[in-house]
């Protein structure tokens, strides 16, 4: 595989990778760097990447086991702060932005909170909008127990949901 | 889409049943502004998944990775190459020293190490007794040597310890 190929075929994936490791690390730079790390790696095997039958799948699994690495790493026992997501608004009202950024922020703690399987499975699903079938390739998880993680993770959301609303949040 | 239908629809997501193009009307639905009040607490969430759908990486991204290809482009081959080179170089080097080494050794301490202790043989009977003989006095005379001043040391012991007494 040449440079042009790799350009087209492999460098695509980024803000999907990006979006599936900063779900497991938390911060916008890490995840960052993860991408750059697994992209570097694929470079380094690129002679051998057409042997895999599914190239996305086995990307997400690269990402998500570097992620976890860096999730166990010195830095980040020492406490690494998670941050927000930079979000992009278009209100005017500063309030409404800040009231925005919240909601947001609450939506996040909420999937922060969900088991790391449940978490994985509800972003592949409601955000990166991907099939059961193609959920259960990515993450290598039996597709039976890719609906299971699902309906337990939006059962937990929806139960935050209500009770927040019922609480003025 | 009217509110029962949205409902029907949000139903079927609580319970895992929903196909894919169902959760992108409701997406949709929750992102249009126009929605109906019982149904505002979920707001959010759909919010949140179209927010998330449109992260990406920074701009430079890119050309920093393949500025990063590039230098390992470069680099590595060169490296590779220059490194197995010098590295025979040095390693048939060492082996050499360490031979010349190993030689020098071997010819110039050994035969040196044999004489030395050549001279201290002794190999006629009579000169052995002698020898032995001349120890044993040696060892005797340190001995006497010894009884005297622990005598001496016990004398002055007594006379201190009288005039103490005293």
């Amino acid at each position: 595989m040449d440079i042009k190929q790799f350009t087209s075929e492999i460098i695509p994936y980024k803000n999907k990778l990006y979006r599936f490791a900063y779900r497991i690390v938390g911060n916008g730079a890490e995840a960052e760097d993860v991408v750059q790390e697994v992209m570097i790696k694929l470079w380094k095997q690129r002679e051998k990447l057409h042997e895999y039958n599914n190239l996305e799948a086995w990307c997400i699994r690269m990402t998500k086991n570097l992620s976890i690495d860096k999730t166990r790493s010195k830095h980040y026992k020492l406490g690494i702060i998670p941050e927000g997501f930079d979000i992009s608004s278009n209100h005017n009202n500063p309030h409404q932005v800040a009231e925005t950024q919240d909601t947001m922020q609450r939506i996040k703690n909420m999937m922060n909170t969900l088991p790391t399987k449940q978490r994985e499975v509800m972003h592949m699903r409601d955000i990166e909008g991907l099939s059961y079938k193609e959920i259960e390739e990515q993450l290598q998880i039996p597709m039976n127990q890719v609906k299971v993680y699902l309906f337990r993770a939006r059962k937990f959301i929806k139960s935050q949901l209500i009770n927040s609303d019922s609480y003025g949040l | 889409m009217d509110y029962k239908n949205i409902n029907n629809l949000l139903e079927k997501y609580w319970e895992g049943e929903s196909s894919l193009q169902e959760e992108e009307t409701l997406r949709q639905y929750f992102n249009n502004g126009n929605v109906a009040p019982e149904l505002e607490q979920y707001q959010s969430l759909f919010q949140f998944f179209k927010e998330e759908q449109d992260v990406m990486v920074s701009d430079d991204f890119e050309k920093r990775l393949l500025l990063q290809i590039e230098e390992e482009q470069k680099v590595v081959p060169a490296k590779v190459r220059k490194l197995s080179w010098m590295t025979s170089i040095r390693a048939i080097a060492a082996v050499g020293i360490i031979l010349m080494g190993a030689v020098f050794v071997f010819q110039n301490l050994e035969p040196e190490e044999k004489d030395v202790w050549a001279k201290y043989e002794v190999e006629d009977e009579q000169a052995a007794i002698e020898a032995t003989k001349a120890a044993l006095a040696l060892l005797s005379g340190k001995m006497k040597k010894g009884s005297k001043k622990a005598t001496k040391g016990f004398s002055e012991m007594k006379s201190v310890t009288k005039k103490a007494l005293k």
